[in-house]
């Protein structure tokens, strides 16, 4: 029992925009009264109450990011942390260790957070580095994109059949990967790879069935629509960081209306091109047209600069990020589902392009109209660091600390951007939509995200500063689980979180000529596929409804 | 008797981990195994056999004593080492790490060399 | 770990078994040591686009001496020992078209003229999807880290031209597991020292062989692997001087020696758990039978909770 008295509100879903009022929490949730009197009091005069942050979209565990841990030793050297009676030791900036990430989230009042790229067939990895990252709520995103079965199945010529089969091997491979959400990385792109073949339109018919992209992406959004799942398709779109992606992007979207889409980091999708096939801004196209289109939604992928580790299962555009760069590089070809790849970099203030990249995310997120369309991401640690939110957050509060910052940027940015002209500051409110409302609200989970009665009691309590970033730097309390976890930015106490799962009203188990597939193509076999029930310990399963 | 047969065991002795092996138990012992290579089938059919015992400075022990006595050399050294891990699940890696992390260590595995 | 320099580019075994049609074996000899890997995963495996199996194949071994399976390929390169990376150093040339200056077609490079690595470089860039599996033979000779670090940039420069990639031959069930988890845990594969209260990597400094040949390691725990076994003597012999923990299922050559033994069920046999392939696969391991001892989690977990207890007590006392 506890409860936070005197703060300032902001509870976006529930109307509160900074009203002073107590909040009650009692077994891990928000209640209206205590049934007891005897209550822990957080006094939280002169700080805002929120709800713990939500991440929707971050690569913190799995084979692809300890693969980049493994590569990359130098992003660790200098960023450590010693061990507590409390916590573990950790290394890295970029790419954390599993414990320092649960910490460093929750160092920032963030309490859930979301992997967003697993293949069926690692995903076991990925739930054993969630088990841990402490101080998370999580849940994985599981990869469809590029995966033979589902391929084939989409190859198939009647229709009611087809859409019935697709919606059984989409359940299939959530409930085997014990999955959230369907994940899409260039459709057809990465298969393409394989091939040697080059990039992919959403026309272009990729082997070995001539499927195109724009069949993957309708028949999946379709089965997710039909499933109900909580979180629409999440689209990582077809030629991510070429110039001029933005047609490619815009054509997808429209494509796609009327479903639940979730564009993930579209900064990386926003480009036009030059005269001379040089980077320029198109957020404002692609601004305009979602502020059209409530149904979509997207998180930015907001770049910062200084390190970063790409890694995204679009191997094609990671070998050509590691020819560009001449950066080491990771590939991994994962049979009959996807591919990846990892290429380390660093963002320059004093790189053009970068700078160009770095106005267009600040762009999308300015010229969005309805905040709930958008999350605030770096698409970690692929655009930047999490740990750089609180900077984000300034320059979206400030418009003077935005304007000192792109002053520092080559002068030529201003020919291919428009930030200069967007004079819009976040609200308080509007920063609490995008870091946690938001994307809870977008993943469908109904007890985050906000501080009504029997919201999960997951709160960021944060001094009222007028140095935004200071402010969300170093939160006055995080509570996790109705747990004081973090005190003056401090971890005071280390708890293991719930892993969100579904459970879609779509057959359990593959169909004979599947399985038939299965055991002819795959190299494990089927009986050892699916991830047991004993990597997931503290299950919750999310209604599809 | 009591037989069984396991299917789809993972074979754990090279890095290759064929899991279709075929395993036949008649009360709790190994008696056959099919889809397996000379060396994973020599392993599990001798699997029960060669056990090592519980000693402690050459005698015989309890459990308990042996934990204790562990941990009291451990918590003696000034630069324990913690080795070897090749054979084993990654759940007992896990907490082999914390163990090092604990007792302030050097771990390492036979990658090293 | 040249894997930390240049990175490497590679796929699972499915991707050999569905696409490959060449296979390079280097310094590795798979029908002894991964007896079911040309069968089930490579170079005799029937996959999606492979239908002929070991027909539809290009098979090149490059080695030291005969093998099993060199008997078994199309093109066996028996090479002088020690020159692994003089060998991916020219064909790293003849595949990105750089001169050779005063080499002839019957210069030999690793006691192969060139000629055939030539031939070579020409079927890496011509195949669709070619894969290397480099084995102890490479990772173990003289120079590991600059011959896998020549070899991966081969890799990598080779999918300029074609899909092409190196899968390291893992030898023992889980070592990659322990890398695994080491990283995830620590941010590095291994030699990890935590006498700071942090993760210090330094692998010159804090490997195995390393730290005992200095003496600088007063005790150690050994946990399902057996040094008296795979480690030099003179390593062992310091082994055996000092208080030496072994947590083991069967007699090795350590359990003699070692000052406490602690019999455990074996993995994948009498205890569960996560194994990685060599291919970063992970899979379940089951437990069959029941043995007559703990698994060593149980043991580890134990030993922390007594050894957390001591320390607990010591710092209260202070
Ligand atoms: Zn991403």
């Amino acid at each position: 029992m506890l409860k936070i008295v005197n703060g300032q509100v902001y509870d976006p879903l529930n109307g509160d925009r900074g009203e002073v009022r107590d909040v009650y929490i009692e077994g891990g949730k928000v209640v209206d009264t205590l049934s007891t009197k005897i209550a822990e009091v957080i006094d939280a005069t002169g700080c805002v109450v929120m709800p713990g942050g939500v991440e929707i979209h971050s690569h913190i565990a799995g084979a692809k990011v300890n693969s980049a841990r493994s590569m990359c030793p130098e992003d660790h050297y200098d960023h450590f942390k010693k061990v507590t009676a409390i916590t573990r030791s950790g290394s890295g900036f970029t790419i954390p260790t599993t414990f320092l990430t649960g910490y460093l989230y929750a160092q920032l009042g963030y309490t859930t957070a979301f992997e967003a790229a697993v293949p069926v067939l690692e995903a076991r990895h990925a739930h054993e580095e969630l088990q841990d990252t402490p101080l998370l709520d999580t849940g994985i995103y599981t990869l469809m994109g590029n995966n033979y079965l589902i391929m084939k199945v989409l190859s198939e010529k009647d229709d009611s059949a087809r859409k019935n089969r697709l919606r059984d091997l989409v359940t299939w491979l959530l409930t085997s990967s014990k999955g959230y959400a369907v994940k899409v990385v260039n459709p057809g792109g990465v298969e393409s790879w394989k091939w040697g073949k080059g990039s992919v339109d959403l026309d272009t018919p990729v082997p070995p069935f001539g499927v195109t992209p724009r069949g993957i992406l309708l028949g999946l959004a379709e089965a997710i629509k039909d499933l109900r799942l909580p979180h629409g398709l999440h689209l990582h779109a077809n030629h991510l960081g070429e110039p001029g992606n933005f047609k490619t992007t815009l054509e997808t979207m429209y494509a796609l209306e009327g479903y639940p889409i979730h564009f993930t980091h579209l900064q990386f999708h926003s480009y036009g091109m030059t005269k001379r096939w040089g980077l320029s801004s198109a957020a404002s196209e692609i601004a305009e047209y979602l502020n059209t289109r409530p149904e979509f939604t997207y998180d930015v992928g907001q770049l910062v600069f200084g390190p970063a580790t790409t890694m995204t299962s679009d191997s094609p555009m990671q070998f050509r990020l590691h020819q560009m760069t001449g950066n080491k590089w990771i590939s991994a070809d994962i049979e009959m589902e996807t591919g990846s790849g990892i290429v380390p970099l660093a963002y320059k203030q004093s790189n053009l392009v970068n700078a160009i990249q770095w106005c267009i995310g600040l762009e999308l997120l300015l010229l969005t109209k309805n905040p709930w369309q958008v999350s605030l991401t770096t698409d970690h640690p692929n655009a930047g660091p999490f740990t750089a939110y609180p900077h984000i957050i300034r320059l979206l509060m400030d418009y003077d600390f935005r304007n000192e910052m792109l002053e520092q940027l080559p002068p030529k940015v201003a020919q291919f951007t428009n930030l200069k002209d967007i004079k819009r500051e976040y609200s308080l409110e509007e920063i609490t939509i995008i870091t946690r409302s938001g994307p809870a609200k977008d993943l469908g989970l109904k007890h985050k995200g906000h501080l009504g009665i029997n919201a999960d009691a997951d709160v960021a309590i944060y001094r009222l500063l007028e140095d935004k970033e200071k402010m969300f730097a170093r939160p006055a309390y995080v509570l996790k689980n109705g747990k004081v976890v973090v005190k003056d930015g401090e971890i005071t106490q280390s708890l293991s979180g719930k892993s969100f799962l579904v459970d879609p009203d779509g057959s359990k188990v593959l169909p004979p000529d599947l399985i038939e597939e299965f055991a002819k193509y795959y190299t494990i076999a089927l009986a050892n596929y699916a991830v047991q029930d004993e990597y997931i310990i503290h299950p919750e399963v999310i209604a599809c409804d | 008797m009591a037989l069984q047969v396991h299917k789809d065991v993972v074979c754990t002795f090279c890095g290759c981990l064929c899991d279709d092996l075929e395993v036949q138990v008649e009360d709790n012992t190994i008696t056959k195994v099919g889809h397996v290579c000379t060396i994973g089938r020599n392993k599990l059919m001798h699997a029960q056999s060669d056990l090592a015992s519980l000693r402690v400075n050459g005698k015989e022990a309890a459990l308990e004593e042996a934990i204790d006595k562990a941990a009291e050399i451990l918590v003696q050294a000034k630069a324990p080492l913690i080795y070897g891990l090749s054979s084993t699940t990654s759940e007992a890696i896990r907490e082999a790490v914390v163990l090092t992390e604990l007792v302030q260590g050097t771990i390492d595995n036979p990658s090293s060399y | 770990m040249a894997r930390q320099l240049v990175g490497l580019a590679s796929c699972t075994l499915g991707e050999v078994k569905n696409r490959a049609d060449l296979l390079i074996y280097w310094g590795a000899n798979p029908m002894e040591s991964h007896m079911r890997h040309l069968s089930r995963y490579s170079a005799m495996s029937k996959g999606m686009y492979t239908p002929e199996g070991r027909k539809g194949r290009k098979v090149v071994v490059i080695d030291v001496r005969p093998t099993p399976t060199s008997k078994n390929a199309d093109i066996f390169l028996q090479v002088t020992p020690g020159q692994d990376f003089e060998i991916a150093t020219v064909l790293r040339a003849l595949v990105n078209g750089v001169a050779l200056h005063g080499l002839t077609d019957n210069s030999l490079i690793g006691g192969v003229p060139l000629a055939k690595w030539q031939e070579l470089a020409e079927l890496m860039k011509q195949s669709s999807y070619g894969v290397v599996m480099f084995g102890i033979g490479l990772t173990q000779s003289r120079g590991k880290d600059l011959n896998i670090e020549q070899l991966s940039t081969l890799v990598s420069e080779l999918n300029k031209f074609t899909r092409f990639y190196g899968i390291a031959m893992r030898g023992h069930g889980n070592v990659n597991g322990s890398n695994q988890v080491m990283t995830w845990q620590t941010g590095y594969p291994l030699a990890v020292n935590f006498n700071r209260g942090y993760p210090w990597y330094n692998p010159g400094e804090f490997s195995v062989v390393d730290m005992l040949h200095r003496k600088e390691v007063d005790a150690a725990l050994i946990i399902a692997t057996d040094p008296g076994a795979h480690l030099p003597y003179d390593i062992v012999r310091y082994l055996q001087s000092i208080p030496t923990i072994a947590i083991e299922p069967h007699k090795n050559l350590t359990t003699p020696w070692a000052n406490v033994v602690i019999p455990v069920a074996p993995a994948g046999v009498g205890a569960e758990g996560t194994f990685y392939r060599m291919d970063n696969v992970p899979l379940h391991v089951k437990k069959i039978i029941d043995f007559p001892y703990p698994s060593d989690v149980e043991v580890l977990r134990s030993i922390k909770e007594r050894v957390s207890n001591v320390k607990n007590r010591q710092r209260a006392g202070l």
